[in-house]
């Protein structure tokens, strides 16, 4: 099972939380962030994503 | 907050390294936050100030200290004052970053509305001279750091002069 299944069936209240699938969609949707960053050309930076990405639940 | 907590809590919550995770979550947002600041080409320039998560983590030790003016520099067209400070993120409740007062031999000059960047304040001066001695005067509360400690009173503070204008 994954860690995000994991983390929501800790409790009922993980579960009504659903805690790890919260906490993957926030790691996704900052990730998704940087890479729009990274593209944005009206940014300076180009690097957001290689410096300040967050790894998935799963990968840890 | 002490995230460590909840690596130990559940097995769960262990094999997901779950205060680990959090803790990276608000450091690498708060550190997205001061990228933007020090992004030239993003018009905001308080998303750290405005946005800075988990600003009363007992772990965090508390910023005391106030910043202070680390060199202030003359550029070599005479007319540019850049300021540096030891703080990277510097607020000013009137927006304008008054009070600095530029001497320049015998003569005084009223600075403001600088251009702002990341701890440093660069402001467009009277001509200055090759080899005019200056020094730089600093009064007020306005200017804060992001912990709200006020910049200190400045006086007579040594200006490198690096005008190349005859």
């Amino acid at each position: 099972m994954s860690h995000e299944d994991n983390l929501n069936r800790i409790s009922p209240a993980t579960r009504d939380v659903g805690l790890g699938t919260l906490l993957q969609e926030l790691i996704d949707q900052h990730n998704a962030l940087l890479a729009k960053l990274d593209a944005d050309t009206g940014v300076t930076g180009t690097d957001y994503a290689s410096t300040l990405g967050i790894a998935d639940l799963e990968d840890r | 907050m002490e995230l460590d907590l909840l690596n130990r809590s559940y097995p769960a919550m262990a094999r997901a390294k779950l205060g680990d995770v959090l803790q990276e979550l608000i450091d690498k947002r708060n550190a997205l936050l001061e990228k933007l600041d020090a992004d030239v080409l993003v018009n905001g320039a308080n998303y750290a100030e405005t946005l800075w998560a988990i600003t009363d983590n007992p772990h965090i030790p508390a910023d005391t200290a106030a910043p202070t003016l680390t060199s202030a520099t003359i550029g070599t067209d005479g007319k540019t004052l850049t300021l540096v400070f030891d703080e990277t993120t510097l607020t000013s409740a009137s927006g304008d970053y008054e009070g600095f007062v530029l001497n320049v031999d015998e003569d005084t000059s009223a600075l403001s509305a600088p251009v702002r960047t990341n701890g440093t304040l660069v402001f467009t001066c009277v001509e200055v001279a090759s080899g005019a001695v200056c020094t730089l005067d600093y009064t007020g509360a306005d200017i804060k750091d992001m912990a709200g400690n006020a910049l200190d009173a400045i006086t007579g503070a040594a200006v490198t002069n690096q005008s190349t204008v005859e």
